[in-house]
């Protein structure tokens, strides 16, 4: 099933053209990877889709739905969730916090109930921990539950980025270069961790550096360079596409 | 065993038997006259601690919905009779109206642009109670503003009728808004508010709609203000456009910043420093803007989250040490 439909996206700053008429599509329950080398469009990409820069041209559409011009909350509760490039939690709040914010979706919204505490409120936040907690469990981060976000060591708060996402509930996670940062045995457990995510049925769509990373888990690719799409197709293909090739003179990291 | 609902730590209770007894130790109808002040500036700060420590925007507007709430309340009680558990609503609902608008106008502003605006309209508020007359009296003012009266389903009817009764009436007040501010700040809502302040961007990836939270927050402070408004106008039974100044819109300010931003107690801090200081600093009166100068200097030098928060540091610190 087609999740995500892009088509024509050209996404222009005055004069500079971040994104070209690029067309892909992501099909639910694949991992997808936009690669392409700096300066591509990758993040501007992410950043059209979901919401956080308006595109000049084109369409995306989700579930059949157009969504180009939604805002980024509708697009959460949506389903639609991603991770940021720079570092982005809520610093001086502690782990289970950071996720409880994560899974706002969920919570029990009547306004009165707030101001009241009511039970149905009580049993309500009861169920946002206990979902806190599974995700914590998945993440393996249990340990952490009350550290601050910002003393955590920098792998950790990657992945609690990744965890307050998961607990968003996302059909489709867009991760914004999440192995930048992390040598190649943190590369590897974060391989380990995306399809885990996958098994747990959550489409993922990775931007990334990291060549091993990308071609190692990713069932389709789609290369940009300079805002045009140059390739798409299986990793194996992409990798002896002679434009990718030369697109990246060997810049790939391994 | 984490309890959401306003736990009664040691701390609260000390502070309620703080406030219940001070009537006690501070007698005579002038200190008790400083203590309904007391009181009229703990709701105020506690109303600008909503935007300033929770929302995380600087208001400079507060002394229009505290003015709408005054003249609002004193209005109805003047013209109907209505007692002041009617006519001070209807201050709030007022000035939740107008903090609607003020809300709508600011709502893609921030920061130093949000602070101009909140300026600008509360100056406008001020404008329109100076030229509308017929209704406000003017720079004449209200005089004659009844005491606050209260009529209970029409048959229990009484009048306050000293400083102390008022003053424990406001700490009933006090205690009802912490509650339900306690209430906001540790449900969805509260968290959705506090994220949106603390990384707005990553707020609104996890679907946190944080407009709609800070209008809302924007106008429960106002009603907050109002609030305040109309227990100010019932005690002190006069008004003019100069309680719509920029001076109560800064002094609550003040009393935050200074107590501690974004706490529960922080702005009961400030307002008590802030009811306190002119009648100590009474010989020293031509300088007194001076002085609350300087203490906001002292604060952002030494103490940037407020007092509250720099004794909050010690007893952490003091609790890591016996671990």
């Amino acid at each position: 099933m087609e999740l995500l439909i892009v088509k024509n996206l050209t996404c222009a700053f005055g004069g500079v053209i971040a994104l070209d008429d690029v067309d892909f599509t992501v099909k639910k329950g694949e991992i997808f990877g936009l690669i392409g080398p700096n300066g591509a469009g990758k993040t501007t990409c992410f950043n059209v889709i979901t919401g956080f820069y308006k595109a000049t041209n084109g369409s995306v559409r989700w579930h059949e739905r157009e969504i180009l011009g939604s805002t980024m909350n509708a697009l959460a509760m949506g389903g639609l969730v991603r991770t940021y490039q720079h570092t982005s939690l809520f610093p001086t709040q502690t782990v289970f916090e950071n996720i409880m914010i994560g899974a706002h979706k969920h919570a029990y919204k009547s306004l009165l109930s707030h101001l009241l505490y009511t039970k149905k409120l009580r049993n309500s936040e009861k169920q946002l921990s206990d979902r806190a907690n599974e995700v914590l469990k998945f993440m393996d981060m249990n340990a952490d539950r009350d550290v601050i976000a910002a003393n955590l060591p920098y792998v950790s708060q990657r992945r609690l980025e990744i965890a307050i996402a998961l607990v968003a509930g996302p059909e489709l996670l867009l991760l914004d270069e999440p192995a930048a940062g992390m040598n190649p045995s943190e590369a590897e457990q974060l391989m380990t961790l995306i399809k885990e995510i996958r098994n747990q049925d959550i489409t993922v769509m990775l931007v990334e550096h990291n060549m091993r990373l990308v071609m190692g888990i990713c069932d389709r690719l789609v290369v940009l360079d300079h805002g045009l799409k140059i390739a798409e197709g299986i990793p194996q293909e992409i990798r002896n596409n002679k434009q990718v090739i030369d697109v990246y003179l060997g810049k790939a990291d391994e | 065993m984490k309890a959401n609902q306003f736990s009664i730590k040691a701390s609260h209770v000390i502070f309620a038997v703080i406030f219940l007894v001070l009537p006690f130790i501070l007698r005579g109808a002038y200190m008790h006259n400083i203590l309904v002040v007391f009181g009229i500036y703990c709701l105020l700060a506690m109303s600008v601690n909503i935007v300033v420590g929770y929302m995380g925007e600087v208001t400079l507007g507060t002394a229009a919905f505290f003015g709408i709430g005054a003249y609002t309340s004193a209005l109805l009680g003047k013209t109907f009779g209505l007692s002041f558990l009617l006519s001070a609503p209807c201050g709030m609902i007022l000035a939740g109206l107008v903090g609607l608008l003020l809300g709508y106008i600011t709502l893609r502003l921030s920061g130093p642009y949000f602070a101009i605006t909140t300026l600008v309209f509360a100056e406008i508020i001020k404008l329109i109670s100076t030229n509308w007359v017929s209704l406000t009296r003017g720079p004449m003012g209200l005089t004659q503003i009844p005491f606050p009266t209260f009529n209970i389903l029409g048959i229990y009817k009484f009048r306050l009728t000293s400083e102390v009764q008022y003053y424990y009436f406001i700490f009933i007040l006090v205690v009802i808004a912490l509650v339900v501010i306690n209430n906001f700040i540790k449900s969805p809502s509260g968290r959705a508010l506090l994220a949106q302040r603390d990384h707005k961007d990553l707020a609104r990836s996890v679907g946190i709609n944080a407009t709609n939270y800070r209008l809302l927050a924007f106008i429960g402070s106002t009603m907050l203000a109002g609030l305040a408004g109309a227990v100010y106008a019932h005690h002190f039974r006069i008004l003019s456009p100069e309680n719509l100044a920029v001076y109560y819109s800064a002094l609550p300010l003040l009393m935050v910043f200074i107590g501690g931003k974004g706490l529960l107690f922080g702005p009961l801090v400030g307002a008590a420093i802030f009811s306190a200081l002119p009648e100590i600093l009474r010989i020293a009166e031509h300088i007194r803007m001076a002085i609350f100068s300087a203490l906001l200097i002292i604060t952002i030098t030494f103490m940037p989250d407020g007092i509250v928060a720099k004794v909050n540091g010690f007893f952490k610190k003091s609790e890591a040490r016996h671990k």
